[in-house]
């Protein structure tokens, strides 16, 4: 679906006042008001309060959403801020027309435990950035770099050229490790690492 | 890369295959929706069914008739495949790590073609980023280094040095001679001391004739060792200037998509450092090191033959040195890391800072900067004076430990002369033999890594040069005389092959028609022109030029017939009759004009100093964004192209001048077909067509009037545009 097309039916798509110059006569000034209308909402930020919302699981994994007796048949859920504060600032999309923004979720732990639990389970399959635990293995030769890990999903062994972007640091202790196929793990806080596996790591930075 | 895995006879007998029924896809899926890495799981699609299978059992089957589409989700480093049934109803299916995304993607493309009745086989031509036998890393190559083919990093050494194996073989001739003569000195000395001096019954010509023979080896070392250093610095100058064109040459024939994969600063770094490095290795490291082995060797030779237990008993500090450099090593490297770390901080940031300068200063935080690198170059300092204490403090310690060696030996032996068993001129001569064994020993232990640092940059020159080009043209490619024919027939393709930015794209563009491409940013209209210009290959559907397929025509021949101007108008260093000339070298000086005047850059050019030949300067940054571009119209339309792709080629133009080229342009667009890009939807009103893309499909076409009647997504743009120019 476009974005911006045909001409809408009377009282726009979330029934927002009209931002016209004057009484809406004809097809041009429609459109205007539309744009208008797009503006406000690029410039808006709506907050989800949990007493207005109400969230529900589908069988294809889709999260329907109800608001303001709106029903959003599927709508994802995206971290605004992924590593910082994963648990807070969630935006909530529309995911059958264009990725628009339906409002942002402050705090997630404000809403009813089945909701948390229900858009926890959304976002772990969003992100999936396993945490490594610990460093197992770590061999270097040739400019390619294997490592083999403890995850908190099992362990894995993987691989990086060393002369590439692989490992990159984000801030002053959390390191993220990008393998071949475009994995990425990440190590939060590299100081929380025993000494002996900082030195191996160490050689990789 | 491989759609199709082999499954075990017994996971093949669970599937029970009917009559007819043939698996079409075979895929692994390394995730559960629980976050779970899988192994034996694979997501299985035959001509009639759709299955999922784990640990060799059948835990999801679905007719394909009963299925609408497969669809391929990408998400943060996973993606998941979502199965949508023909009565509405939709199902988490499949969920992979990135290893397998492709692989999905193009599964869940070829699945849908089944459920929509087409039996087309969906191929893909990525290559594998690690080797499904080894696990090696395969990153743009084909065969695995591990498992055959290309061979180990000592084996490339080889082949690259033998181009010049006469060169290595005189090289290695001067160092056998420049050892001999370094050996030879303690023993003429040792008869001298002991034929002369020891019983004084030597003549003043024994000790002349000693001088000047002790004269002669010098000078002959001085000499040896000179033509050595030339020659090796000769050789390495060679070795690095022929890598560099290989490598130079290869660039330019591999495909565009290959090189940016690599990423150009890494790339400039093979062709320029890694091939210095080599011939640094050459200057420095490989005369001098063969030079000092061969002494050594012969050193430790002699000295066995005077006293071999002696020789053995002094050695065994040497293990304890070796011992000592192996135990430090991770110091040492964490030591220079450090220091690596430190520097390279202190060195983006000043980047950073100097580059956005005025950036800086608009925002006042010049003193903010000055704190941020004061801390960075404290710290700098902090770790240069700790690190140059301890090696400073360690080197001396470790020459010492192995000049115990010597010590003992003088004592030992000192005690023989004085007890008459052994001549004071053997004594000087162990001495001396023993210094060049353990002299250069300490050098010795950084071998292995500056081999080991040579060895990296023969594999990565080598990555380079065993890189496939890459290029689509099939081997029967032929040239064909443009008419400007161009037809999209079912065309997907995604820089990354799952994320797709053309989808079903269906166009035909007929010779002579200009068309105008609009759509918002990043809707993949460039895309289309990188696609016309064949610097990437179609995903699936076939691009076909004057009715033939992209492929099978020659690439050269048909970016010859072309002209283009793209978003980024790059100038070289250079004149701009240069630059303008680039397009066709073999043009005169009066079509060089010609094409300036279409351009409206011949008055402007004339205003110059130095008129067409006044020099751009590097990537042109003396000429304002609007000049740039008419010299990149004027270099465009020098071409004589059939075909004329203007991607914002207007973009940076004050109007009056985008009319006059426009209308120049017109003149020459009736000879040609014309592709146009603008976002100022203006500059594309006179286009016979205009296509409107978005969400990554052909949404809209019609000319400007029909669009514009029609109230769509075009209607929208102009409005908006127009509203704008109003508030301007």
């Amino acid at each position: 679906m476009a974005p911006m097309g045909g001409p809408p039916p009377a009282g726009g798509r979330n029934n927002m006042p009209m931002r016209g110059p004057g009484p809406v006569n004809t097809q041009e000034e429609i459109d205007l008001a539309r744009l208008a209308e797009r503006c406000d909402e690029m410039m808006q930020i709506r907050y989800l309060e949990p007493a207005d919302c109400e969230f529900a699981e589908k069988d294809s994994g889709f999260i329907q959403l109800k608001i303001d007796e709106k029903v959003y048949t599927h709508v994802d859920i995206y971290r605004v801020f992924p590593y910082t504060n994963p648990a807070e600032y969630l935006s909530v999309r529309d995911g059958e027309d264009a990725f628009r923004e339906i409002g942002i979720i402050r705090q997630l732990s404000a809403f009813p435990e089945e909701t948390i639990s229900l858009i926890e389970r959304h976002l772990k399959l969003r992100y999936f950035t396993p945490e490594i635990k610990e460093i197992l293995f770590v061999r270097r030769r040739a400019g390619v770099v294997t490592m083999k890990v403890r995850t908190e999903y099992g362990e894995c062994r993987f691989a990086f050229r060393n002369n590439s972007n692989a490992v990159i640091r984000l801030g002053e202790n959390r390191v993220f490790i990008q393998d071949m196929d475009e994995n990425r793990y990440q190590i939060p806080d590299v100081t929380k690492l025993t000494i002996r596996e900082q030195k191996k790591l160490d050689a990789l930075l | 890369m491989n759609l199709k895995f082999d499954l075990d006879n017994q996971t093949m007998e669970t599937l029970q295959l009917q009559p007819n029924e043939e698996i079409w896809y075979c895929v692994p899926r390394d995730l559960s929706r629980e976050d779970q890495f899988l192994t034996g799981a694979y997501v299985v699609v035959t001509n009639r069914r759709l299955c999922l299978l784990s640990d060799g059992h059948v835990v999801e089957s679905y007719m394909l008739s009963a299925c609408k589409k497969l669809d391929c989700e990408t998400m943060i480093n996973s993606a998941v495949l979502r199965l949508y049934f023909k009565d509405g109803s939709i199902r988490f299916f499949a969920r992979c790590t990135m290893k397998h995304i492709v692989r999905f993607s193009y599964v869940a493309r070829g699945a849908t073609m089944l459920m929509q009745g087409r039996f087309y086989r969906v191929e893909s031509m990525e290559y594998e980023a690690t080797c499904p036998k080894c696990g090696a890393i395969l990153q743009n190559i084909r065969t695995c280094p591990n498992c055959g083919g290309r061979g180990s990093s000592l084996k490339k050494a080889v082949v690259l040095c033998k181009p010049f194996a006469p060169q290595f073989l005189v090289l290695s001739l001067f160092t056998l001679l420049s050892s001999a003569l370094a050996l030879a000195g303690p023993k003429i000395r040792q008869v001298f001391i002991d034929s002369s001096l020891a019983d004084k019954s030597g003549t003043l010509t024994d000790v002349v004739r000693f001088i000047l023979l002790m004269l002669a080896i010098a000078v002959g070392n001085i000499v040896l060792n000179t033509v050595r250093n030339i020659f090796s610095t000769y050789l390495g100058a060679r070795m690095a200037k022929e890598l560099r064109s290989k490598m130079f040459q290869k660039v330019q024939k591999l495909a565009l998509a290959r090189i940016e994969d690599m990423k150009p600063g890494q790339l400039m770094n093979r062709i320029t450092n890694d091939t210095t490095d080599i011939r640094r290795f050459m200057e420095n490291t490989f005369a001098s090191t063969l030079s000092t082995i061969v002494t050594m060797a012969g050193a430790l030779i002699y000295m066995m033959i005077i006293d071999w237990k002696l020789t053995l008993v002094s050695l065994v500090f040497v293990p304890f040195m070796f011992m000592i450099s192996y135990f430090l090593r991770s110091t040492f490297s964490q030591k220079f890391r450090r220091e690596r770390e430190k520097r390279d901080s202190l060195n983006s940031r000043l980047q950073d800072v100097i580059s956005g300068i005025s950036v800086v200063k608009s925002f006042g935080k010049e003193d903010y900067e000055v704190q941020g690198f004061r801390k960075l170059n404290r710290e700098l300092t902090d770790v240069l004076i700790q690190n140059y204490a301890f090696f400073y403090s360690l080197f001396p310690t470790m020459n010492f430990i192995l000049n115990l060696g010597t010590y003992l030996i003088t004592y030992a032996m000192g005690i023989s002369v004085l007890r008459g068993a052994m001549t004071v001129g053997v004594l000087m001569q162990m001495v001396s033999y023993a210094g060049n064994l353990y002299g250069p020993l300490e050098t010795l232990t950084r071998l292995p890594r500056e081999l080991s640092s040579l060895f990296n940059n023969v594999e990565r020159i080598y990555d380079v040069l065993e890189e496939e080009e890459g290029n689509f043209q099939s081997e029967e490619a032929v040239d064909i005389d443009l008419q400007g024919d161009i037809e999209f027939d079912n065309v997907c393709f995604g820089y990354k092959s799952y994320e797709p930015v053309l989808n079903d794209i269906n166009l035909h563009i007929r010779p002579g028609e200009m068309i105008g491409l609009v759509g918002a940013s990043g809707t993949g209209k460039s895309t289309m022109i990188n696609l016309i210009m064949h610097l990437y290959q179609v995903d699936s559907g076939v691009l076909k030029i004057d009715g033939a397929d992209i492929n099978q025509i020659r690439q050269a021949d048909l970016r010859k017939r072309m002209g283009v101007v793209l978003q980024e108008t790059f100038l070289f260093n250079g004149s701009i009759l240069d630059n303008i000339r680039f397009s066709r070298p073999e043009a005169s000086l009066e079509e060089v004009i010609h094409a300036a005047k279409m351009a409206n850059a011949h008055d402007f050019i004339i205003r110059t100093p130095d008129g067409y030949n006044t020099n751009v300067g590097e990537r042109g940054y003396n000429l304002s964004g609007g000049e740039r571009q008419r010299i990149a119209i004027a270099r465009a339309v020098l071409t004589r192209p059939k075909l004329l792709i203007l991607d914002e080629a207007t973009s940076n133009l004050d109007t009056e001048s985008e009319y006059l080229i426009q209308n120049a342009l017109e003149r020459l667009e009736k000879q040609c077909t014309t592709i146009a890009i603008a976002h100022r939807l203006s500059t594309l009103k006179n286009a016979d067509r205009l296509v409107v893309i978005d969400n990554h499909h052909i949404i809209e076409e019609g000319s400007h009037e029909e669009l514009l009647k029609k109230k769509g997504v075009y209607y929208g743009l102009v409005t908006a545009q127009l509203e704008m120019a109003k508030v301007g």
